[in-house]
């Protein structure tokens, strides 16, 4: 019985790792439509990977930095993205596949910060830095012991040109789960953001969608480290909803202009860093950041059109 | 364009009153569980606390189905934390509080209860348009009644969903701003977007936050006529304000509180001169 139900796991996986390649083939394809400008680096398989990877993450960031910018959880995403790499250096050293251990140290920070800051006196931000530093600690320490150091950078900052299939996999599941989440539970987490005491008015548990938001931040987060890495994935988790937040007055457009931002920045600072050879993660960002001024100063609540509403309404 | 949108809502009532549905009076979004017999708010023996000294003490009072009670107290009073608790937010440290005569978790997620925020506890500046504010209101019925459109957006709504919002909007005389975003309202007309919501909901019994704080003259009398309209379909309001002059205008009974009940009663009984001293000066707790 057991042995019927092994085969089958692994046929499971062996399928959906053909068809995660078949994905990356099919993208291959429609890149190749572009002119060669723009086509010629991902003729490398590993650049088609990465490609698919950064895409991923860019849409699934990219919804979820809408939460983010709203619920003002910007720094609780920085802890939280920090407090993963004691489960990543653990993993290592049980030879788990990484994501468990690094899902699993998340929610448990998670958890720790809300006991420390429900139980005692002290405040949000004092209990997030105590407990993030402290995990984030704990995993260099730790990795320190096993592991070289260019598994830390990797961890750190990254490493989309070397992802793997089973990586790529990995993070299209994660990330196709937290958009399932998303589109499911939009009215709950609208309501957790908006108006709390109305979702609690109407029989929502309003703890369960807190403590649910954070699991959701964490499966992206964890989707994003081969990407970008820990340090820069809350980057991803900020800038494309804070620009579109600028551009828009609706969430659901907001959380479609911040997918685009998200996939573009992703997909075009792959290119720029392949062209430029520097490092893929950093320049990611940099190209999010680099949408963000322009939207800062062009866009509909951006400097230039707010200024002439002031003087309008002052004439 | 605008007449195009009252058209489809006119046509939209008229399609679900043609169903084999209960009368709506008159432009009022239905109201559901009906109470009979029972009290609307029934509060025994409640008593809340934070860190530190207990906020409400020992608090007692039923409401009746129908009436506007209210609640009237100095700032740290416990108003809100009645509030918290009527809403789940809050649990209480002893005393049982019910509406409808179920408990206030059965009643939330029943929809019993509607609740109208203070201006302050909203962010203005939230991507959200007047529309889908009140389509808010309809959540807990979608969630109930909804069957597997509980999993989807709520933009895919069902028609008697859309036609309750639309009629709540009219009710408060914002349809027209149904495309607008929050933040680009006045006083007076985001409070009765917030109204509309409660009445979106349904609900039996709707708590307002001070509704009257920063409202102007012509909102302030289209709020109460919408609240006189709620009572003639049975909900039970219960309001907070800081206003003593509307309170004795329009309530029917006005409850004094000060950590526990002053008094409770209509406005001729209650508003002596010993008692508002008793609530504003008095510390009956701490003494």
């Amino acid at each position: 019985m057991a042995a019927t139900i092994m085969t089958f796991g692994s046929g499971v996986y062996a399928g959906a790792l053909s068809a995660t390649e078949w994905m990356v083939r099919a993208l291959a394809v429609v890149v190749s439509l572009f002119p060669p400008v723009i086509s010629e680096p991902f003729q490398y398989a590993f650049m088609q990977r990465a490609l698919l990877t950064a895409l991923v993450v860019g849409a699934v960031c990219g919804i979820l930095s809408c939460y983010v910018v709203l619920k003002r959880w910007a720094l609780l995403g920085d802890a939280i993205s920090h407090a993963v790499l004691p489960g990543v250096a653990v993993a290592y050293l049980l030879n788990l596949p990484f994501f468990v251990g690094a899902f699993a140290s998340g929610a448990a920070s998670a958890v720790a910060m809300g006991a420390v800051q429900r139980h005692t006196r002290i405040k949000e931000d004092a209990a997030m830095g105590l407990v993030f530093t402290g995990a984030f600690a704990l995993g260099v320490v730790v990795i320190s012991r096993i592991a070289t150091s260019t598994h830390l950078m990797h961890v750190l900052f990254g490493n989309v040109l070397g992802v793997r299939l089973p990586m790529l996999l990995m993070t299209m599941v994660s990330g196709l789960l937290a958009l399932l989440c998303v589109f499911v539970f939009y009215k709950q987490l609208l309501l957790y953001c908006f108006d709390q005491v109305h979702a609690s008015a109407i029989g929502m548990n309003t703890g369960v969608i807190h403590y649910g938001l954070m699991l959701l931040l964490t499966l992206t987060i964890v989707a994003s480290l081969e990407t970008v890495g820990i340090i820069l994935v809350v980057a991803m988790l900020i800038t494309p909803g804070a620009t579109a937040y600028l551009i828009t007055n609706r969430l659901p457009r907001m959380m479609a202009i911040a997918v685009g931002v998200g996939t573009f920045s992703a997909a075009f600072g792959l290119y720029l860093s392949f062209r430029l050879n520097v490092a893929s993660g950093g320049t990611i960002v940099l190209v999010a950041l680099s949408l963000f001024a322009v939207a800062m100063v062009f866009a509909p609540y951006g400097i230039v059109r707010r200024g002439r509403a002031l003087r309008a309404a002052r004439s | 364009m605008l007449q195009q949108v009252e058209r489809n809502v006119l046509e939209l009532r008229d399609k679900t009153k043609s169903r084999d549905e209960p009368m709506r009076t008159g432009i009022m979004p239905y109201l559901r569980a009906e109470a009979a017999g029972v009290a609307a708010v029934s509060v025994r023996g409640l008593t809340a606390a934070y860190d530190g000294p207990a906020v409400l003490q020992d608090v007692s009072f039923a409401l009746e189905p129908g009436e506007l009670v209210v609640i009237l107290g100095p700032n740290g009073a416990g108003k809100s934390t009645l509030f918290k608790v009527l809403t789940g937010l809050k649990h209480a440290v002893s005393g049982t509080a019910e509406v409808l005569g179920k408990s206030i978790r059965d009643a939330r997620a029943e929809g019993c209860i509607a609740y109208v925020p203070q201006e302050e506890h909203i962010d203005w500046q939230f991507p959200i348009s007047v529309w889908d504010v009140v389509l808010t209101g309809r959540y807990g019925l979608l969630r109930t009644e909804g069957g597997f459109r509980r999993f989807l957006p709520a933009n895919w709504a069902r028609r008697e969903d859309r036609c309750a919002v639309a009629q709540a909007l009219e009710a408060v005389a914002m349809l027209d701003f149904r495309d607008r975003p929050i933040g680009a309202l006045s006083g007076g007309q985001k409070k009765r977007v917030f109204l509309a919501r409660a009445l979106a909901q349904e609900a039996a019994v709707l708590l307002l936050d001070e509704p009257l704080a920063g409202v102007d003259r012509r909102s302030e009398d289209l709020i109460f006529a919408v609240l006189q309209e709620a009572k003639a379909t049975g909900r039970t309001l219960i309001m907070v304000t800081h206003d003593l002059q509307s309170a004795e205008e329009h309530g029917d009974r006005l409850l004094l509180l000060n950590h526990t009940v002053i008094a409770l009663g209509s406005p001729a009984e209650v508003l002596s001169h010993e008692n508002l001293l008793r609530m504003y000066h008095g510390d009956p707790i701490r003494k």
